[in-house]
């Protein structure tokens, strides 16, 4: 946020890449966007107020503090009250962002975790799944925050991240960058969870890059959940180092355009195991996954499921690609979707690149719709057309649920789904 | 009191007559067989009656319970107490025969102003129908008849009838596929559902199924109509000279 107070280099900058798209391949749709966010960062204004008050009336009286010292104003106060009130798991450790302001942090984090801001500068040595929104992430956020978790460290409660965004500055777009380091021998489970007001159109931008150090495990659990107007950006990158562990679980629920790209680099003998469900009601859903195993005996395991409730378009690009040396690595990728639209457009490519010999690797995909007969059954059955809708839709998120082990996380994604 | 009354029916698919000028009153707690020759209708009757939009009906009416269902639709005229069976049972993978029987327990429960039953309520009532027909408990987490065998896909129908207690039961073809022990069982428990308010309609192309359950008319199909009905005396002649006897 920084950055924004130096508007005229931000704009510079932006230029600077405008004629880089210029020359290169982008389309006229991402240039016409890339020319209004110019002009709504211009109309960007700087006014901040105090609203720490109001949220220590909710967190004082439990005993706990807010981190930030910045002096936000938030719109709707009622709302995030709400939000709060509504959203706040009791088994778990809380941070609260408002846009990209981190306001609360549980106080027995303090003992597991280091947060600070470092330079923001964008290195990416593999050069790849590189696109405009991490250029554009990286012209806002001068500074990226920084969340170190010690080494040695066996957290119990899983880290709950919840990010409101309520658009305080009279903006709608919001940048996260997030730099998270995992120290060696530690366990934890993190959850993030992203929301945003009713009515508002929000343009979210979020790049974190998640670094894991040798022996640890991170079971990581994402919840898209905004509303019908929003769009969602992502860039993800893992670094998973020598015997570490990755689940990373992510369940989009509601937005109107979606674009995830995720970046995995697994090193001797790491795993990763990642699950998505995409729920395709009237919004367009772009999922890419790119998995590189870098060095031997490494695994990876991937089931990437989407359900269409009404119509959208689906595009899910999973790549999987198994090095020269990582020899006796195991790799697997699925993708299932389940049609329950007829106008849904799905495309699909699993993909799979291998330069050695001694590797496993599988990759499918499957694309199911409900058939008349199928109706046809279950209506005898004394179910309308809603009831099938409704039961097949529980079976299929039911099923992505449980391919989480973890008892705890499994309970949290209940409540928040189910609470909808 | 009729339960079932089809008056003068006239049943089309794609301009092809199925169906011709059928007139037939089942009363409560009968049981009626249908017999006749490969594609004479006898399918396409338990089809129409549950409503399935291939089949229309260009004139006739059928009534459940005195109501006229032709504008029914499918699901309506389950909640009003019909239940058919079909023929090939239909495999939907990926829904298990929990949540799909609870839904559609508590739907038409919700239908007929009963009070809705929760799940752990619900378990006990379906593992002490299931304990009845033998079936083990892993049935209930696997997907709507993915994988079941012929005999398991006709034990779920029956199951189904235990739980949902129609009032019109129309079994298409329930012995195709079932070895001898397992008719007996099927047989003897359709004979103990049978009651004063319950009646059934059983196609059937073998007579063995009939021999347990006694129904009380039996009818010959043939060429989209009822050619004949008569009682069990029928079932020897049939055996003796098959259908083409009737046609005659």
């Amino acid at each position: 946020m920084d950055g924004l107070k130096n508007n005229e280099k931000l704009i510079n900058k932006i230029e600077f890449i405008l004629n880089e798209i210029n020359k290169g391949s982008f389309t006229k749709d991402q240039k016409k966007n890339f020319i209004n966010l110019k002009k709504k960062i211009k109309k960007f204004s700087s006014k901040k107020k105090k609203i720490i008050s109001i949220l220590n009336n909710i967190f004082i009286k439990k005993k706990k503090y807010i981190f930030s010292t910045s002096n936000i104003n938030i719109k709707n106060k009622n709302f995030i009250k709400n939000k709060i009130k509504n959203l706040y798991l009791s088994e778990t450790i809380l941070i609260i962002f408002i846009d990209n302001v981190i306001i609360y942090i549980d106080k027995k984090l303090y003992n597991f975790i280091k947060i600070s801001q470092k330079n923001n500068i964008y290195k990416n040595k593999y050069n790849i799944n590189k696109n405009i929104f991490v250029y554009l992430n990286n012209c806002f956020n001068k500074k990226k925050i920084y969340i170190k978790i010690k080494k040695n460290k066996n957290i119990k409660k899983p880290i709950y991240i919840l990010k409101i965004n309520s658009y305080y500055q009279n903006n709608n777009i919001n940048m996260y960058n997030i730099y998270l380091k995992i120290e060696e021998n530690t366990k934890l489970s993190i959850i993030e969870h992203i929301i945003d007001e009713k009515n508002n159109i929000s343009y979210i931008n979020n790049k974190i890059l998640i670094s894991i150090k040798k022996n640890s495990i991170l079971n990581y659990l994402k919840i898209i959940n905004l509303n019908k107007k929003s769009y969602y950006l992502s860039n993800n990158d893992f670094f998973i180092k020598k015997k570490s562990i990755l689940n990373y679980y992510y369940f989009i629920l509601k937005a109107k355009k979606i674009n995830i790209n995720s970046n995995i680099f697994l090193n001797e003998k790491s795993k990763s195991k990642l699950y998505s469900l995409s729920l395709i009601n009237k919004n367009d859903i772009i999922n890419n996954i790119y998995t590189f195993h870098l060095q031997k005996k490494s695994e990876s395991y991937q089931k990437h499921n989407s359900l269409s409730l009404k119509e959208g378009i689906f595009e899910f690009k999973g790549l999987i690609n198994i090095n020269k040396k990582s020899y006796k690595t195991k790799a697997y990728l699925n993708n299932e979707n389940l049609f329950l639209n007829k106008k849904t457009k799905i495309k699909t490519s699993p993909q799979v690149k291998i330069y050695n010999k001694k590797s496993k690797c599988k990759h499918s995909s499957i694309i199911k719709y409900l058939n008349k007969d199928q109706f046809f059954y279950l209506s005898i059955r004394g179910l309308s057309i809603k009831d099938i809708y409704n039961i097949i839709s529980f079976s299929f998120i039911q099923k992505s649920i449980n391919f989480i082990k973890n008892k705890k996380l499994k309970k949290i994604i209940n409540k928040i789904i189910y609470k909808k | 009191m009729c339960i079932l009354n089809i008056k003068n029916l006239h049943v089309n698919i794609k301009k092809k007559k199925i169906i011709k000028n059928l007139n037939l009153k089942i009363k409560i707690g009968e049981i009626h067989a249908i017999m006749g020759p490969n594609g004479s209708g006898k399918s396409s009757l338990s089809l129409t009656i549950a409503g399935h939009k291939k089949y229309k009906i260009y004139k006739g009416s059928i009534f459940l319970k005195k109501k006229n269902i032709n504008k029914y639709s499918i699901d309506q005229r389950a909640k009003n107490g019909l239940f058919v069976s079909l023929q090939n049972n239909i495999e939907i993978p990926g829904l298990n025969n929990q949540n799909f029987l609870y839904k559609s327990f508590n739907s038409i429960r919700n239908y007929q102003k009963k009070k809705k039953i929760n799940l752990i309520k619900f378990k006990k009532l379906i593992k002490k129908e299931m304990h009845k027909l033998d079936m083990s408990n892993d049935f209930l987490k696997r997907s709507v008849n993915e994988g079941f065998s012929g005999g398991e896909k006709k034990k779920n129908d029956i199951l189904q009838i235990l739980l949902l207690k129609p009032k019109l039961i129309i079994l298409d073809e329930i012995d195709s596929g079932l070895d001898i022990d397992t008719l007996k069982k099927i047989s003897i428990i359709i004979k103990n559902l049978k009651n004063k308010k319950r009646s059934f309609i059983i196609i059937t192309h073998y007579q063995k199924i009939l021999n347990y359950i006694n129904p009380k008319f039996i009818h010959i199909f043939y060429n989209g109509n009822i050619i004949k009905t008569s009682d069990k005396k029928i079932l020897k002649k049939i055996e003796e000279k098959g259908y083409g006897w009737f046609k005659k």
